[in-house]
């Protein structure tokens, strides 16, 4: 801890006012933030606080994040760290970029993007194509609206949204079957996807056509699609652990499974050859992890506790309708896309209602 | 009652149930500007007074409240390195004599019982649901409903157990005058934490027969002992209608009852010393105007501590020659931070204890050891985590108030219940992203305070205008006939 220390004093000067690299201190910050806690006192009451802050708040979501992941290496091989630490590179340069102009901290909530965003891509996407949507992502999707905290759209999603209308074919037929990556690929797979690679349908195209897959290679992950949403049982544990820690927004994912169940069984009912059964529609796809990890996104999501409700409910139910009545067989990115669009507009909703209470109560005796 | 929000963090340094009776000092320091009231001098300097005797007086609605002597001795003024706002006391006898002029509660009238409790200066310690504040001492306003409030959940201030223990009959004497101050069938609400507590038990059977005696339970957590808080509580419990209702905490009833019954005037306070700064936690029997350092321990007041005067959650930091006062009832000590914390996110956390459950401690149930007056964190921006509004006891969305705050909105935010918050500072104790929120809220309230104010004004001065203008017309009307 010491030379962590030492280090930091000695490259001060060069960060300071009047130093060589001035124009990156956010850097020297940033790491500075990362290594020690903060230096600052309270200046209002109360005079102590609570110990949670932002680095730990994202570490948590990093932490649950990890079994999808190592399940994702496990199915999809080492190319599944290369999309990270391209990931991690791109979006990085992005974010240290605008920190620099802005002349502001670099803030911890990339950490979550840059993770997330490899595992809703195809495992055989180009790297240089990963590139470009997390830097577009973090571009478009956060900067612009003034960094973490201020965006409407989740990053990620706005990244693969990109990707998605300008790479269709990159992004569709890129998909393999698990188990195809292998270490000794690792030269291989820098540029594009290996070359002996064997592409499959995901389980939602071949639900399109009529073909299902078994809910048991769908819970454990050996199904083909994108990197990280293979494995519900991964996704699961990482979400309980969410709930549990408190981070993610329960509410949001008890909406969203709700409506998703009921939305999926009152369709499947009514016209079983249109509409997969809610089981399928629960484990298949991209469904889990953006419930639990994109849709909880606290900045993204209405800020009220009670729209998150009304949020998680509305993803549910757009999923199931995109899912089974346009021409696109997964439904979640634009589910939750649609989602933040309307968060600001349930926000709405939910604090007219307060304010008519509000008014009530100013009344009193 | 089932309460909403709130939340009672786990801090260490809590002071046990021994109550240190503190030596009267030499010399008291009285304050003169206490909790927005404004007292007057009555004696002059170097007047020899007698114990209860009042010191100075305030104006408030309907009446006069007084400052009665907690000892007696001679005032001085010092009038050199003077705070304006200040009396001192040299004690010439410490010993409280009681006035002797006492009545039992049933031949008591209540107007009788304002004008002792305003001159034993109690009055201001009553709060009522009208103003918010003091009740008038006129008479105007008679309560339906008393709360007395036995739960006092801020870390750390007086707990009701420790009055009751220290002053069972002074509380039960309280009471009974107490219910003579209320309407024809006015209720007295007890309020208690658990129903099986043997204080509770032993409460219950004492006000058996009393019909006017309520017992209420609450869960224990910060802060139902506000009165606004407690009182809203109870109305939603019980789907009361809304009544006048006062709110006394059971330290003001033992003084109540120590005034009225015995004839002694408010002239001590129970205080409880405590927080992760302090060695020797505990509550400690003050006079009025006793300094803190006569209380405090010398390591105390270190320049790597933190006086908080009112508790961890709600207390500010006392200036260097701070007294005990009338209401005083807290004084925490909080240890600055010695040094950074080397990757500290990444631990466990067996040290400290948060309102998230992502920290090692919620399996042991530790305190919160690593608490000091750092940030414990770096200043972002909202990230809409949803702890504030999940803690705050009035329901109010403190995130969406500190959106139209930061973009200076403060109409909307007047509209979204602003003028409701009561600054228990709940949500900035939470905060991940550590706003103060609580500072950004008061500072908006006292300027739409001041915009409301300056509003009438102009509208009064406008009328004025008018009436004038009226007058003239009618005037020259007049002569033109």
């Amino acid at each position: 801890m010491k030379w962590v220390e030492h280090l930091l004093q000695r490259v001060k000067p060069f960060f300071d006012e009047g130093g060589v690299f001035q124009r990156f201190h956010p850097l020297y910050q940033a790491a500075d933030a990362f290594f020690f806690s903060s230096r600052e006192e309270t200046r209002f009451a109360p005079h102590g606080r609570d110990p949670i802050d932002i680095k730990r708040y994202m570490s948590l979501v990093i932490v649950a994040l990890l079994p999808a992941f190592f399940a994702s290496l496990y199915f999809f091989g080492p190319r599944v760290l290369l999309l990270l630490l391209v990931s991690y590179a791109a979006g990085g340069l992005v974010e240290v970029l605008f920190a620099v102009v802005r002349k502001e901290e670099i803030n911890e909530g990339f950490l979550v993007t840059g993770f997330i965003f490899p595992l809703v891509l195809p495992p055989g996407i180009p790297l240089w194509l990963a590139a470009v949507g997390v830097i577009f992502g973090v571009l478009v999707g956060k900067e612009v609206f003034g960094g973490t905290g201020r965006n409407l759209f989740n990053a990620a999603l706005v990244g693969r949204c990109f990707l998605v209308f300008a790479y269709p074919l990159a992004m569709t037929r890129t998909w393999l079957a698990p188990d195809t990556g292998t270490w000794w690929q690792l030269p291989d797979s820098l540029a594009a996807m290996p070359a002996d690679a064997v592409t499959a349908a995901t389980p939602l195209g071949m639900a399109a056509r009529g073909e299902m897959t078994a809910p048991l290679d769908l819970f454990l992950g050996n199904v083909a699609g994108s990197v990280g949403e293979t494995s519900a049982l991964a996704i699961l544990i990482g979400g309980a652990f969410l709930i549990l820690v408190g981070v993610a927004s329960w509410r949001t994912i008890t909406g969203g499974m709700m409506s998703l169940i009921f939305t999926a069984w009152i369709l499947h009912v009514a016209s079983p050859e249109q509409v997969a059964p809610p089981l399928f529609q629960l484990l298949a796809g991209g469904w889990l992890l953006g419930i639990v990890f994109m849709a909880t996104d606290p900045v993204t999501s209405p800020v009220t506790l009670s729209g998150k409700w009304t949020y998680g409910v509305l993803i549910g139910f757009l999923t199931v309708v995109i899912r089974s009545f346009s021409g696109f067989v997964e439904g979640v990115m634009f589910a939750i896309l649609f989602g933040n669009i309307c968060a600001p507009l349930i926000d709405e909703a939910v604090i007219r209602i307060r304010v008519r209470r509000y008014a009530r109560e100013r009344i009193r005796p | 009652m089932k309460m909403r929000g709130g939340y009672l963090p786990i801090i260490p340094g809590r002071p046990d149930r021994n109550i240190r009776d503190v030596r009267v000092p030499q010399r008291l320091h009285l304050d003169l500007i206490q909790k927005g009231l404004v007292y007057r001098p009555t004696v002059n300097d170097g007047s020899e007074i007698r114990f209860g005797q009042p010191l100075a007086v305030a104006e408030i609605a309907g009446g006069e409240v007084s400052l009665p002597s907690p000892a007696a001795g001679r005032v001085v003024h010092e009038r050199d390195n003077d705070n304006p706002g200040r009396l001192h006391l040299q004690v010439s006898d410490s010993r409280p004599v009681t006035s002797g002029e006492t009545l039992p509660p049933e031949r008591s009238s209540a107007k009788r019982l304002r004008r002792e409790l305003a001159q034993g200066g109690l009055w201001p310690l009553i709060w009522s649901s009208v103003n918010q504040g003091i009740p008038p001492l006129d008479g105007s306003e008679t309560p339906g409903r008393i709360i007395v409030n036995c739960v006092i959940t801020e870390p750390f201030r007086t707990r009701g157990k420790v009055v009751l223990n220290a002053s069972w009959q002074r509380v039960l004497a309280g009471l009974e005058y107490l219910q003579r101050l209320l309407t024809g069938y006015g209720v007295i609400h007890l309020v208690l934490t658990e129903a099986y507590d043997p204080l509770a038990v032993s409460l219950r059977n004492e006000m058996a027969g009393r019909a006017w005696i309520h017992l209420e339970h609450v869960p224990l957590r910060f802060p139902i002992e506000h009165p606004h808080v407690v009182c809203r509580t109870l109305r939603r419990a019980h789907r009361l209608p809304k009544e006048t209702t006062w709110v006394l905490n059971i330290q003001t009833v033992a003084a109540v009852g120590a005034c009225l019954a015995e004839g002694y005037p408010l002239h001590e306070r129970i205080v409880a010393v405590g927080g992760p700064g302090t060695a020797t936690p505990e509550h400690v029997r003050a006079r009025i105007g006793t300094p803190l350092d006569a209380i405090l321990a010398a390591g105390d007041r270190a320049s790597d501590r933190r006086v908080l005067k009112g508790g961890l959650l709600q207390g500010s930091p006392v200036e260097a020659d701070a007294a005990i006062d009338t209401q005083d009832d807290a004084i925490f000590v909080l240890p600055r931070p010695q040094q950074r914390e080397f990757m500290g996110f990444a631990q466990p956390g067996f040290d400290r204890a948060s309102i998230m459950r992502c920290f090692a401690s919620r399996l042991t149930g530790a305190a919160d050891r690593g608490l000091t007056t750092a940030l414990r964190g770096e200043l972002r921006p909202c990230i809409a985590c949803g702890l504030c509004e999940q803690v705050c006891p009035v329901d109010l969305l403190p995130q969406v108030l500190h959106r139209y705050l930061y973009r200076d909105a403060i109409d909307e935010a007047e509209r979204t219940g602003l003028p409701l918050c009561i600054r228990c500072g709940l949500c900035t104790y939470v905060c991940p992203s550590k706003i103060d929120l609580t500072h950004q809220f008061a500072e908006a309230q006292e300027r739409l305070h001041e915009e409301h104010r300056a509003a009438a004004e102009a509208e009064a001065e406008h009328a004025r205008q008018e009436e004038l203008r009226k007058h003239e017309k009618e005037h020259r009307e007049d002569s033109r006939q």
